[in-house]
């Protein structure tokens, strides 16, 4: 009796064996988003675009027959947690590719792991210098890649739209801190290439409360306009005391205010606010019948109201997550899951159609943005929409 | 002209966040009277009164009145809460366990009010005055800025009134002086620290509906605060009401001047120098007593 339950249990591992053997084996994804901590915002909403983009691969039979297969784990909004869930994808569940970090400080912590491992990781950070290490050191083969405008492409796009107004004096405000000093580098890098001059520069205290005598001291210069990466409280502030003092003219912010959230907290204060952001920002109304772009965002709608039974709510973060898969599976089905073939793949992607923006990536662009791929926006109402 | 247009527009910069200093400063100041605790959780009433604010008349969009009275009551009631549930048990620890203790509780309102609230910046419409602005040579004026200044004297004086006039008041200064003796007199004890938390809860919830429309609020939004009105109401001597009135107005103008005609970059070292040189020159503060 025991003899034979030992030799039915044995055929059954056997027939159990060959079934995993024929089967073919997922394209493990590991995901390091934060669901939770105090950036959590963008990466919840980046994890449901994620998932849309996974279920589409796989309702169409995976890729190159293999399904997707997400290994998620919470990086909290921690540079030591993320990069513990990379080594750990790495090492332990020995993933294909990793989807990372959306934050600075975590994604530029996982970049020497994986770029020893030689494993791609594609992330979402906007203050990644991953560009500007490929110029400076071309020899290196970078395997992160980071699909969000950043800081230089969003720099140099507002320069060119000052310009395309016939813009020439800018005044510049910008908090204390890293992301404000290299605001200041950056608008004085492009100001003279696009013939603009700046006229005063102040910065702030990010806690502050009142900004008016900054923004009065800026007045006095008699600037056409006022560029700042101002953000959520202080933008609020600044654009609350840039009202009071009467100012009238165009006040570009950082591409981070593009929330309705953001347009709430300025009760209505919204006159002459500006802020570029990607083309999945506009209101999917104001697209043009024809514009393919309205035909892949109202696809995305849809499945996002099917499969979460609400309306989707963030569409650049949740394009970001939903890009980010849509590169890998053309990267797999093109070069294979060699992760070094995969990069040098995406490296001559042009013209990828994504949520967010058409990726154009080179060995010396590793986010795929271009100026022609960001676009500038004011508010109407409570929505943010195109601006001429 | 200009150079004036600048004078007055720091100036008025610093009326503004001085006026915020000295109303957060206030709630400080009651409860260290009566029990010599620096209550470091003030800071986090001050955002939950706002936060309630915002949500009863965003949410349920009540009347401003009856959302100004009932989150007051909110935060009064978190203050009794907070003193029941974790003060009281260490009653007859030292003070020190018990500013550790606020801290505590501090970061835990701040954990909750996160999950509860979100953690999205949120402003709400000023009470009186909606969307004007007072133009002086060229320079503005939240004319909110007058309002909170009003309420902070008003606060102020009823303050002093009910400490100096009325039994209770008596009562919970008494407590401050000296415990035992209160006690021995027949001062319910507990019952007057229970007291002071439900007043400064109360004050803090009416500073952060005061506030909120200038600088807005999020769940964090009250340690900055805490500490600005902390500071403000040492400089103007913590055992005097009227302290941290002119210690917040003080520490308001030296940031807006000493970023107005220094840089930005001092604002913070600016107004510590001056609270380090008061506390070296007039260690009980400026209306200190020497008791």
């Amino acid at each position: 009796m025991k003899k034979k339950f030992f030799l039915v249990l044995g055929i059954l591992g056997v027939v159990f064996m060959f079934g995993l053997a024929n089967a073919a084996e997922p394209v493990k994804i590991g995901v390091t988003y934060d669901q939770t901590g105090a950036c959590a915002h963008a990466s919840i909403h980046a994890m449901n675009g994620l998932l849309i983009a996974v279920d589409e691969i796989n309702a169409k039979g995976g890729i190159n027959g293999r399904k997707v297969e997400l290994i998620s784990i919470d990086g909290q909004c921690s540079v030591e947690k993320s990069l513990g869930n990379v080594k750990r994808f790495i090492q332990k569940d020995k993933v294909d590719t990793i989807i990372g970090p959306m934050y600075t400080g975590p994604s530029m912590a996982c970049m020497p792991v994986v770029n020893k491992e030689k494993i791609l990781l594609v992330s979402g950070s906007g203050g990644n210098p991953i560009n500007e290490m490929l110029i400076e050191k071309p020899g290196e083969k970078q395997f992160l890649f980071a699909l969000s405008m950043g800081i230089v492409f969003q720099h140099e796009y507002n320069m060119y739209w000052l310009k395309k107004r016939g813009i020439s004096k800018v005044a510049m405000i910008n908090p204390l801190n890293k992301l404000g000093e290299g605001s200041n580098t950056w608008y004085k890098h492009f100001a003279p290439k696009f013939g603009i001059q700046i006229v005063a520069s102040e910065n702030y205290d990010p806690a502050s409360i009142d900004l008016t005598p900054q923004l009065i001291k800026l007045k006095a210069t008699n600037p056409q306009a006022i560029v700042t990466m101002a953000s959520g409280a202080d933008g609020a502030i600044m654009i609350k005391n840039f009202h009071q003092l009467g100012m009238n003219i165009p006040l570009i912010t950082s591409d981070a205010n593009v929330t309705a959230s953001f347009i709430e907290s300025l009760e209505g204060k919204t006159e002459q606010v500006y802020a570029p952001g990607p083309i999945s920002t506009a209101p999917v109304e104001t697209l043009a019948a024809n514009d393919p772009r309205r035909k892949r965002i109202e696809k995305f709608m849809k499945d996002y109201e099917k499969k979460f039974s609400k309306k989707s709510q963030s569409l650049n973060w949740e394009g970001v997550g939903y890009d980010s898969m849509m590169v890998i599976q053309e990267a797999i089905k093109n070069a294979g899951d060699d992760q070094t073939k995969m990069r040098d793949y995406i490296e001559n992607l042009k013209n990828f159609p994504g949520i967010n923006a058409a990726y154009s990536f080179s060995a010396t662009n590793h986010r795929g943005y271009s100026v022609d791929q960001i676009h500038m926006f004011k508010i109407k109402g409570t929505v943010w929409h195109l601006a001429d | 002209m200009e150079s004036l247009t600048y004078y007055t527009q720091f100036l008025f910069s610093g009326l503004t966040v001085g006026s915020i200093y000295a109303l957060v400063g206030l709630g400080f100041a009651l409860v260290y009277n009566v029990s010599k605790v620096l209550n470091f959780a003030q800071g986090e009433f001050v955002m939950l009164g706002a936060m309630a604010m915002i949500y009863l008349v965003k949410g349920p969009q009540l009347a401003i009145p009856l959302a100004f009275f009932l989150s007051i009551l909110f935060v009064a009631g978190i203050g009794i809460l907070v003193d029941l549930i974790a003060i009281r048990p260490v009653q007859r620890g030292s003070p020190l366990i018990m500013i550790l203790i606020t801290i505590g509780i501090s970061v835990f309102i701040q954990g909750l009010a996160g999950l509860v609230f979100g953690r999205e910046h949120l402003s709400l419409p000023p009470l009186f005055f909606r969307g004007q602005v007072i133009t002086l040579f060229g320079a503005v004026f939240d004319p909110q800025v007058i309002s909170i200044i009003v309420l902070t004297v008003l606060a102020s004086i009823s303050l002093k009134l009910f400490l100096t006039q009325s039994w209770e008041g008596k009562a919970l200064r008494a407590c401050g002086e000296n415990k035992i003796a209160a006690y021995l007199l027949g001062v319910n004890v507990p019952f007057m620290r229970t007291l002071s938390f439900a007043l400064s809860g109360a004050l803090g919830a009416l500073a952060g509906i005061m506030v909120t429309p200038i600088c807005l609020m999020f769940y964090q939004g009250g340690v900055m605060l805490g500490v600005k009105g902390i500071c403000g109401a040492v400089i103007g001597g913590l055992n005097n009401i009227w302290g941290a009135l002119i210690g917040g107005l003080i520490l308001g103008l030296a940031e807006s001047f000493g970023v107005g005609i220094i840089s930005s970059e001092y604002k913070d070292a600016i107004a510590f120098c001056i609270l380090l040189l008061i506390l070296f020159i007039k260690p009980q503060g400026l209306l200190g007593s020497n008791k």
